[in-house]
């Protein structure tokens, strides 16, 4: 999990340094194409006399539109201003947008105006003209008033579009004040056209704030006096003179100020006018009239003149500033939103693959990515992962970058065209470019990013649609109708949730695929994508599905109420895929209703131990959050024009339901359980197992379900596996007889596995002092564990107990029963545990106090100088292995009495950090180097390396424990008993049973001579035999019932056992071993003398193997159903008899 | 990916481009500060130049005076560019005396060199500048080589040096729209238009040839240099244009045809009429209303009752008043049969106040 953090981390530091430096490049760009532009401007134009059209009446006719709306203080000014514009072929239009203040007779008033009759020839649909006006004075023949109902800006335009007669319109805000050579210069790019058609010309707008204006003319250019004037000044030479004039000779622009732009009349009539839906209106008009263009293959250019044609006040305040930001930005969502269609399509051209897709990835993208790279510099911060020395050189290069752009802005400006001349202003504007990043960038940024949050809430077409929603269209009609109204809306409105989810979903599987490929060099060789993502498909299609009925019940509650949901659900699945994925990368376990047997305390102790409880984690899972939330709200807001998408939908999730998942999937690549469970839908596996433990805790559900038969199975005062005593001493005939009572040290091994701990293992062994021990020992190479966790080594190994629900030791009172531990206390024994980590980690101590163990070392016991396990952010399991050895020898004093000892370790646990790890690492290379390992081996070794250093200390830290012990007195008469709980499924397992196999070895310097065992035996059947031993050797009183599942380890589970069933977790009582098969998950298996398994497929022996774990499984139920193992007459008897010996 | 770079080397390179961003800022700055300079003098080089120029047009370029200072300027190449440049500007804006007073200032100060050097560089932006300066001067030792200009593949060159031939000889010059493949921008016609000072008569097979070109914009441009002219013994070849594929060409055929109206041109434009598009049916109607001739009046009607497109019917309408048809109008709005659209295209013709 640390490593995906860690990747996690670098992939977001990545992706904003490869933004950033597209950034870079693009301005960089920008900023050198801008150059060349302006000077090519300059050196055309040097000695253009212009008054070849000024007053040619053969000079194309333009038409000035200027939209009015509340402008009664300045808008005579503001006419005259227009009017004594040079140019012969001019007509100016006036559009009095429905004006509530007094526009229109000031209008009237200060240019004699008649209200005459005009035949409106456009056809662009607008709002009511109400009356268009002309002057009485021939010195205003030019002028043109248009009195109409309010309907905004591009409504009004599109009037002017409708009523003007010239070839060009000339759109204009009406506050704006032009030079008087602006036409002309508008023109000539008009008139030198060629063989591409000029279908739109714009010019630089500068500041008038400040500005000495006289007669409507703007006769002294100042800088505007505040900073927020000053950095707007900045900021239109950037947009103007640099950005636009690049774009421009790129044959890129799509922006044409709608302060000051000309188009060509006859393509903005083709197009259909400006669009008055959105309020970027300027934006939208110019994209579409280059998509009509392009669609209709047709030559084109548009164009942008760095001459500075056109005067305009800006905002001055932070209020009026960011409403025009905002507005800005929710004009470039909206024309990028309606021509999506076009956003990489090779089909249009330079706008389709570059315009388009820079506008999306900068000019909208940018103040997101900005804004969201302040908020994970605050996770990060708070986090404490930040390098400072990288981010301060990296801030301090985006702020001189910043910089260096503004300033060399002004450097363009100056060769080109000298605005701003005056020394002072100069300096002025660039102290602002020094300024500007801290002082007005964040402002523009926020109002950015509240645009794009405005767009997606209300105020563009598709909120206000939702808005509209049910009420406006269920008006009068029927119930039915409206049902059926309210179930289409519904629909339409759950569908673009749907999509993004399942595109989320697969992203996920996407990554998990990555990730597994990334981590595990193992499954580099199976091709388990294919399965992995079909299944997940076939899942994700089912979820849909089913998510479309819960959200159409609910709609009928509330829309919104819906939407929560579906954003809660669907953003909680996606989320739970990492997590289900990354613990099974993690544990090599798939996550299933197991983890709700763990307490919340444990729970804390797992996640705190493997390091994921750490705030670098909590911060991720935040930003994946809202990584996922985000568009999925967004996508809320959303439907479909039609319900198509919404039933195949439907469709393929009922299919997927009927078509079985076997059908879809690929070859299985591997017999491995590890690659087997890679390519499974983890979230499928959690689901069922969540649903067959639900149906397992509520059995009247499952017998409605018809899958509860085991309750007819046993009647009251049955005891399933009460039996008489009669497990014979195997053990007895390979020891000396000692002269008092041996004692017994069990040392259970954390995770040793046999593949790791053998050399017949398919890894090697790196268990060498293990391995030595065992040619002297009485050696089971073919035991297995009860169950794939530690969670019931210590009831099968001490008692041979069975498993109840989710094992023994989860039951709320532990029923009265037998165990190693009691036998032998009452025989005389002392007894203790010891364990360096938390002894109520899974009931541990619950069974150490019923069974009154005389001593109990845990974790709290320990104290300097024991070392505790390095731990992930802090935290570890607890105290390392040496600890817990010489804690023993410490604890343990040397006495007549007999004493049972029971050691488990935990070093070898995830996250396998030991102390001392440089020599272990060592001591692991020169082992791969120097052993006999083969090839394959050493690549097992090699990925599994971490885990294995691991083993190599355990291994020592065993050693040594054995050599101080050889100095003991009491080591002569001392029976060693080493096991592991199970093994470590973070090493891959090659087979089913692999996960169970461990070695079981007996050494004592009472043995006559070692010997290996190749029967298989298991850890039900140590306890049966080694009371056995004690028994028939050193007369120690046994109770006469038993309830031993194991038959003792000279049969282990064989034909004449009841067989022994294995939790793989918890809550999956799924394998099963009888005689020489193995019954997994419903699949058969043959063992051979190894423990090496093949799938078998033998209908009979299925029969008869399925039948016994079965009963198995019955007798379990049966037990923890009475939560009795015994009579309580047998216990009591047994004891008090012992009791009254003593 | 920090396996490929370490994040220390991830510093470094943050570090290196920082240093080099930061070079360019001062490099930038220093370049500014340069360029603010060289504005500040070109504001006062302006002033000497505009009273040098104010001298010479009052007292005469061969009675300057001995200005040692404005000869030390001269040495300056930056200010002989710009004083040149300047001349260039101020040449175009005086006419008669003054104007060529202001073109031997050229010589006396032996600027022509400045303008031989650019057209002798790489350069368009510069060959373009030279050729306008020479043409400004009127050497007319140049023209061998502006004429060898007009093939260079440059549109800003070939338009200049377009420009100086026709301005240094007149209709003879505009010889290279025989061979014509580039299309004439309008701005670059109405710039050659200006030019031609006269149309001789012995040319008619260079016009004729023009009036053929395949290339449309010499069509039109020779169109326009008729009715620039009033070349009425074109009216023939003009007419013939009313066929021409392109539809441009036939609405400036249609403007020319009555630039150079006859009597037979009316019946004529009506007899074309209804094969045409509407865009140059729109130019005939402009052309009947600017005939005014009383025997379109009836066609004029149809096409306002009849014509399904609402441009023509107020083409119409609008010719229809020019031919002092109000009474005719008013009578159709008046009429109860008349319907609502041509009642308001009418009113429109008609300008009638309302209020």
């Amino acid at each position: 999990m640390l490593e995906f953090a860690h990747i996690l981390y670098e992939i977001i530091i990545w992706l904003f340094i490869l933004y950033s430096i597209a950034v870079f490049l693009i301005y960089g760009w920008i900023g050198l194409y801008a150059y060349g532009a302006v000077l090519r401007y300059k050196h055309e134009n040097t000695f253009t006399d212009y008054n070849l059209i000024a007053t040619n009446p053969n000079a194309p006719r333009f038409s000035v539109i200027a939209p009015a709306f509340n402008e009664g203080k300045t808008i005579v000014e503001n006419v005259r201003s227009l009017l004594s514009i040079y140019y012969h072929n001019l007509e100016i239009i006036i559009v009095n947008d429905g004006s509530r203040d007094d526009s229109m007779d000031q209008l009237i008033a200060a240019y004699d105006l008649e209200r005459v009759s005009f035949f409106i020839q456009g056809t662009v649909p607008t709002k009511e003209v109400q009356g268009v006006y002309r002057s009485k004075n021939p010195a205003f023949k030019k002028l043109l008033v248009v009195d109409k109902v309010n309907g905004g800006k591009a409504d009004a335009l599109n009037v002017g579009v409708n009523i003007s007669s010239g070839e060009y319109i000339v759109c204009i805000d009406v506050d704006c004040i032009l030079e008087q050579d602006a036409i002309l210069k508008l023109a000539k790019p008009f008139l030198e056209q060629t063989k591409k058609r000029v279908i739109a010309c714009g010019g630089v707008i500068r500041l008038a704030n400040n500005c000495q204006i006289e007669n409507g003319k703007v006769v002294q250019v100042n800088l505007p006096k505040s900073w927020l004037g000053r950095t707007q000044a900045l900021e239109y030479i950037r947009a103007f003179v640099l950005g636009r004039m690049a774009w421009s000779r790129a044959s890129g622009l799509i922006l044409i100020s709608g302060a000051f732009g000309a188009f060509d009349k006859e393509i903005v009539l083709a197009c259909g006018g400006y669009d008055s839906k959105t309020v970027g209106e300027d934006m939208e008009l110019v994209v579409r009239m280059r998509r009509y263009m392009e669609e209709h293959k047709l030559l084109y250019e548009v164009v942008n003149i760095p001459d500075p044609l056109c005067w305009t006040e800006v905002p001055e305040t932070k209020e009026v500033l960011k409403k025009q930001r905002n507005r800005w930005m929710r004009g470039t969502m909206e024309t990028l939103w309606k021509h999506r269609k076009l956003l990489f399509n090779p089909r249009y051209g330079r706008l389709g693959m570059v315009s388009i897709p820079y506008w999306f990835f900068f000019e909208f993208l940018g103040p997101l990515v900005e804004f969201t790279g302040y908020f994970i510099f605050l996770v990060f911060w708070i986090l404490g992962i930040i390098n400072w020395p990288f981010f301060f050189a990296l801030f301090a290069l985006v702020v001189s970058s910043g910089i260096l752009y503004s300033i060399y802005a002004v450097l363009i400006d100056l060769v080109g065209h000298q605005v701003y001349t005056k020394r002072k202003d100069l300096s002025k504007l660039i102290a602002t470019a020094i300024l500007e990043p801290f002082y007005f960038h964040p402002i523009v940024v926020k109002a950015g990013v509240r645009g794009a949050v405005d767009y997606f809430r209300n105020k563009h077409g598709w909120g206000e649609m939702t808005r509209q929603g049910f009420q406006q269209g269920v008006e009068g009609k029927s119930w039915g109708q409206q049902v059926r109204f309210q179930l289409d809306d519904a629909l339409r409105n759950y569908v673009p949730i749907a999509i993004v989810f399942l595109l989320f979903y697969v992203l996920a599987v996407g990554v998990e695929r990555w990730w597994y490929g990334y981590n595990f060099t193992q499954l580099a060789d199976f091709p388990i994508g294919w399965n992995l993502f079909i299944d997940n498909l076939h899942l994700g299609f089912q979820i849909v599905s089913g998510g479309a009925l819960i959200y159409l019940l609910f709609s009928f509650i509330s829309r919104s109420f819906a939407r929560g949901f579906a954003i809660a659900s669907f953003a909680f699945i996606v989320l739970m895929q990492f997590v289900l994925f990354l613990y099974f990368s993690e544990s090599r376990n798939l996550l299933g209703a197991d983890m709700y047997y763990y307490s919340a305390i444990e729970m804390k102790q797992i996640l705190e131990a493997s390091g994921m409880l750490s705030w670098t984690n909590i911060g991720l899972l935040i930003s994946l959050i809202l990584f996922v939330v985000t568009p999925l709200w967004i996508s809320s807001k959303w439907r479909t024009k039609n319900l198509y998408v919404g039933l195949i939908l439907l469709i393929m999730g009922v299919t997927t339901c009927f078509v079985p998942l076997r059908s879809l999937l690929g070859k299985v690549p591997s017999s491995e359980e590890f690659v087997e469970n890679a390519e499974r839908s983890k979230w499928r596996y959690f689901l069922s197992s969540n649903l067959s433990n639900y149906l397992q805790d509520h059995p009247e559900i499952a017998s409605v379900l018809g899958e509860e038969s085991l309750d007819l199975v046993g009647t009251d005062g049955d005891y399933p596996f009460l039996r008489g005593e009669d497990t014979k001493d195997m053990l007895g005939p390979y020891f000396n007889q000692a002269p008092a009572t041996p004692n017994l040290v069990v040392i259970l091994v954390e995770g040793l596995g046999h593949a790791y701990s053998s050399a017949s293992g398919y890894i090697g062994c790196f268990t060498p002092f293990i391995d030595s021990l065992s040619q002297q020992s009485l050696y089971w190479p073919n035991n297995l564990s009860t169950s794939g966790r530690t969670f019931s080594v210590l009831p099968s190994l001490m008692g041979s107990l069975p498993f109840a629900t989710h094992g023994f030791l989860e039951q709320d009172v532990l029923p009265n029963h037998f165990n190693l531990f009691n036998v032998l206390k009452k025989n005389g024994f002392h007894t203790g545990f010891y364990y360096g980590g938390n002894s109520d980690f899974d009931f541990m101590k619950k069974f150490i106090l019923y069974s009154q163990v005389d001593t109990l070392i845990d974790q709290w016991t320990f104290g300097p100088p024991y070392k505790k396990l390095p731990g992930n952010g802090g935290e570890s399991w607890g105290y390392e292995d040496q600890a817990v050895f010489a804690k023993t020898l410490e604890t343990q004093k040397v006495m007549s009495q007999p004493y049972l000892n029971v050691l488990l370790t935990l070093s070898t646990h995830n996250p396998f950090l030991i102390n001392n790890a440089e020599h272990y690492e060592m001591m692991f290379d020169r082992r791969v180097a120097q052993a006999d390992l083969s090839l394959d081996n050493k690549k097992w070794a090699m990925e599994n390396r971490k885990q294995l250093v691991s083993v190599l200390n355990l291994d020592d830290a065993l050693r040594a424990f054995f050599e101080a012990y050889k100095k003991r007195p009491d080591f002569n008469n001392t029976l060693f008993l080493i096991t592991g709980d199970h093994a470590m499924p973070e090493i891959p397992l090659e087979s089913k049973i692999d996960r169970y196999h461990v070695p079981l070895l007996i050494y004592s310097p009472l043995l006559k001579s070692a010997h290996t065992f190749k029967n298989t035996v298991s850890h039900f059947d140590v306890t049966p035999s080694l009371l056995a031993y004690y028994r028939a050797n050193y007369q120690l009183h046994t109770p006469d019932q038993v309830t031993w599942i194991g038959r003792g380890l000279s049969e282990g589970p064989s034909n004449r056992s009841i067989g022994m069933g294995m939790m793989q977790s918890k809550n999956q009582l799924i394998d099963f071993v009888y005689g020489n098969y193995h019954l997994s998950d419903g699949h058969l298996y043959k063992l051979d003398g190894k423990l090496d398994e093949e799938p078998l497929s033998d209908a009979a022996v299925q029969e008869v193997i399925t039948h016994r774990f079965d009963a198995f499984k019955r007798a379990n139920k049966l037990f923890y159903t009475r939560k009795q193992v015994l009579p309580d007459s047998i216990y009591a008897r047994y004891f008090e008899k012992v009791i009254s010996k003593h | 990916m920090l396996d490929l770079i370490t994040l220390h080397e991830l510093i470094l390179a943050v570090i290196v481009v920082l240093i080099f961003v930061l070079i360019l800022v001062i490099s930038v700055l220093i370049f500014s500060f340069f360029r603010y300079k060289s504005l500040q003098h070109r504001q006062s080089w302006t002033t000497i130049i505009q009273q040098k120029i104010t001298e010479v047009i009052v007292d005469g370029a061969e009675r300057l005076p001995k200005d040692t200072s404005f000869a030390l300027y001269l040495k300056i190449p930056s200010f002989r560019r710009y004083f040149l440049s300047t001349l260039v500007s101020s040449e175009r804006k005086f006419t008669g005396k003054a104007r060529e007073e202001v073109s031997r200032l050229f010589k006396v100060f032996n600027l022509e060199a400045e303008a031989w050097k650019k057209m002798r560089s790489k350069r368009d932006y510069l060959i373009a500048g030279g050729i306008q300066e020479l043409t400004a001067m009127r050497v007319e030792q140049a023209l061998p080589q502006i004429s060898e200009l007009l093939k260079y593949p440059q549109r800003q060159v070939y338009q200049e040096a377009q420009y100086a031939i026709v301005s240094f000889k007149g209709f003879e010059g505009l010889f290279f729209l025989d061979e014509l493949q580039h299309p004439l921008s309008d701005w670059q016609q109405l710039r050659l238009l200006r030019s031609i000072e006269e149309v001789p008569d012995t040319h008619f097979e260079h016009i004729n040839k023009w009036l053929g070109s395949r290339n449309e914009s010499v069509v039109i441009f020779t169109l326009r240099l008729i009715g620039q002219f009033q070349l009425l013994t074109y009216y023939q070849e003009v007419l013939m244009l009313l066929d021409h594929d392109m539809v441009t060409v036939r609405k400036h055929a249609v403007r020319i045809l009555q630039n150079l109206e006859n009597q037979s041109t009316v019946n004529q434009l009506l007899t074309v009429f209804d094969n045409q598009c509407i865009e140059v049916q729109l130019e005939i109607l402009k052309a009947l209303k600017a005939s005014k001739s009383k025997q379109t009046e009836l066609f004029l009607q149809e096409q306002l009752r009849s014509h399904p497109d609402i441009g023509i019917k107020i083409s119409a309408a609008e010719a229809l008043m020019v031919l002092e048809g109000q009474s005719y109008l008013r009578a159709i709005v008046t009429s109860p049969e008349t319907s609502s659209q041509i009642i308001q295209i009418v009113n429109h013709a008609l300008q009638e106040k309302t209020c």
